[in-house]
């Protein structure tokens, strides 16, 4: 019992000064010299401008990334195949490389002009452009949504699926009437994950859709920009709006997660 | 004409590591058919491929003479109830019961009167509007079977539907569940690997081992007439021997110098031979009462080696006098016994086996 109480407070405390350390760091963003002005930035005309852009484009992107990541990970979950370690392996990629070669990535592919004109041909151009942040959000995202969303319908047993399918019910709708509604949490947990990557994504909407002020900036572009041109009060005012939507969503994952919390 | 609801002809499949081999099995319509065998033999395999969720690679399902084989397992209309129940978490009771109705293509007043004379029949009206979470054991497994048989299905499978519950609470659960069925006159299949479930409910039953069917037929053929040593140590037949076939007549058999049994009939044409006996049909020897003429044959005179006092029966392991092993013989007998006859380790008595129940397989040493 008391050695059991020992270890429960050398964690408590271990835990209490990494989360300190972490904390410390993000706070660092609100101890600046002048607060007057970094309040003022935050309702300057950029930064309005690059809050809504990104709130505007990871809503788009996020909602592509959720559209595209429920069937390839049900399909990752459910079903054995040729070339299934093949197929996971080249969609977890941009997880294990940064976010920059990802943007090089895209450029090459998306600015070829094969390619380039063929996308053109139905009114959309990636290259230096908004749909750009867009595509770069999505290919950014997308693999963390797969794999949260695969875990979920990895945890559902395949029981309620096979009991569905006996009651008459096709492999489609019950994938709608069951599986879809017991991944719920793992769906939402993913919707509040790729809107922060969303948000935040930089390297890849840097090279894809390019750093144009007030054209394509995102709040981490206007974080870079106004760092580049020693700008620091407009710099730490993009960065406490991410900060904040990165909180919000954390914060969603932790109360999903909560309730189906089991502690000792 | 095919007396068969449901039949498999010589369905065999893989899976991985594991196969199924020439599955021959056949329940008739409105018949409580149990798949019996141990844990990795194959039964729910074996369920999966009934229901569609495994293809077979080669053989064939028929329902009512109808090949089945090719058909989705929305298609098939058997109801499954698995082992854990598997009610919709997200859904009431009553929606974890009519979800099915839906697609059953029943008209919706005919399918709304047939659901309620299931919950007046399986007794679940009180449930209605219940968390399906917040169910006890038996209260989850008559929602599953209700929702099951809602959609009025040809056959009903269940895969070891008791092993959620408690022992207490699973033999009083058992009738009920076979009266129920009787009641509907619904055709069921029914997997387990417990022998007295399987020996209570089932009108059939078929013995599943590694991937094969080893026997099939009534309880009572099952359990007294194993049909080889493998079914035989399965359904308890705790004293199995091997021994050489001996005398002119050939109906002794000598498994070493001091234990031999004599058998009813000769054993032809082998040399070699397996015995086997339940516990129960070894008996103690009371001085008092004649014994009875089955049991002359095989008498022996030792000690008890060991003694196991259970709530409803006894076991004691005999060693034959003069024997080099543990024990020779197990017997079950009741409780009430071990008082009357003042029964301890280290008591000297006699044993005999009840010849008519000795099995032997011969050449099988």
């Amino acid at each position: 019992m008391k050695k059991s109480g020992f270890f429960r407070l050398f964690l408590a405390g271990f835990s209490f000064i990494v989360v300190g350390t972490v904390f410390l760091s993000i706070a660092s963003l609100l101890f600046v010299d002048s607060p007057d002005a970094v309040i003022r930035c935050l309702f300057s005309e950029e930064i309005l401008y690059a809050f809504r852009l990104s709130l505007t484009t990871a809503v788009i992107s996020t909602s592509f990334v959720i559209c595209a990541a429920v069937p390839v990970a049900y399909l990752f979950s459910r079903y054995s195949f040729f070339g299934k370690r093949l197929m996971k392996t080249i969609l977890y990629i941009p997880v294990a490389f940064p976010e920059i070669v990802l943007g090089l990535c895209l450029l090459m592919f998306f600015g070829s002009d094969i390619v380039r004109r063929l996308f053109q041909t139905v009114g959309l151009d990636f290259v230096f452009s908004k749909q750009g942040i867009v595509l770069a959000q999505f290919f950014t995202a997308l693999p963390y949504a797969i794999r949260i969303i695969k875990s979920a319908f990895d945890g559902i047993d395949p029981q309620y699926e096979f009991v569905s399918r006996s009651l008459g019910y096709t492999p489609l709708r019950t994938f709608i009437h069951i599986s879809l509604p017991l991944a719920k949490r793992g769906i939402l947990a993913a919707v509040a994950i790729s809107f922060a990557r969303c948000a935040g994504a930089f390297g890849s909407v840097l090279i894809l859709a390019g750093g144009t002020r007030m054209v394509t900036e995102t709040l981490p572009i206007a974080l870079f920009l106004n760092i580049s041109y020693g700008n620091m009060s407009m710099a730490v005012a993009a960065g406490l709006m991410l900060v904040v939507i990165a909180f919000a969503g954390m914060y969603i994952i932790e109360t999903i997660e909560s309730d189906s919390d089991t502690t000792v | 004409m095919n007396p068969f609801y449901l039949e498999t002809r010589k369905l065999s499949l893989t899976l991985n590591a594991f196969s199924l081999k020439d599955i021959c099995l056949g329940i008739e319509q409105g018949e409580y058919h149990m798949l019996l065998g141990p844990s990795g033999s194959g039964k729910s395999t074996l369920m999966k491929a009934l229901l569609g969720f495994h293809t077979a690679g080669s053989g064939a399902v028929l329902l009512d003479g109808r090949d089945i084989s090719g058909e989705a397992p929305e298609k098939r209309r058997m109801g499954y109830v698995p082992q854990n129940y598997a009610l919709f978490p997200h859904m009431s009771v009553m929606e974890n019961i009519r979800y099915g109705a839906r697609r059953s293509g029943l008209a919706v007043h005919e399918a709304d009167r047939h659901i309620d004379r299931l919950i007046a029949i399986l007794g679940i009206a009180h449930l209605g509007g219940r968390d399906v979470l917040t169910l006890s054991g038996g209260e989850k497994q008559r929602v599953a079977i209700c929702r099951a048989l809602a959609v009025k299905p040809c056959v009903v499978l269940l895969d070891e539907p008791y092993a959620a519950i408690d022992e207490g609470s699973r033999r009083v659960l058992w009738c009920e569940l076979k009266h129920i069925m009787m009641t509907l006159g619904v055709t069921t299949l029914h997997i387990t690997h417990s022998l007295e479930e399987a020996e209570i409910l089932g009108d059939r039953l078929t013995v599943l081992m590694d991937g094969r069917v080893v026997q099939n037929g009534t309880g009572k053929e099952l359990f007294e007439h194993p049909a080889n040593e493998p079914v035989a140590r399965y359904l308890n037949y705790r004293n199995i021997y091997s021994g050489k076939v001996c005398g002119a007549d050939r109906k002794t058999i000598a498994v070493n110098d001091r234990f031999s049994v004599r058998l009813e009939q000769a054993v032809a044409p082998a040399n070699d031979a397996v015995f086997c006996i339940r516990p129960q049909d070894a008996k103690i020897i009371r001085e008092d009462i004649p014994l009875r003429d089955e049991l002359k044959e095989n008498v022996y005179s030792g000690v008890i080696a060991e003694m196991f006092q259970l709530t409803e029966y006894s076991i004691v392991r005999f060693q034959i006098d003069g024997s080099g092993s543990r024990y020779d013989i197990e017997l079950k007998y009741p409780g009430h016994i071990d008082r009357r006859l003042a029964l301890f380790p280290g008591k000297k008595i006699s044993v005999a086996l009840w010849q008519p129940k000795i099995i032997v397989f011969p050449g099988a040493a």
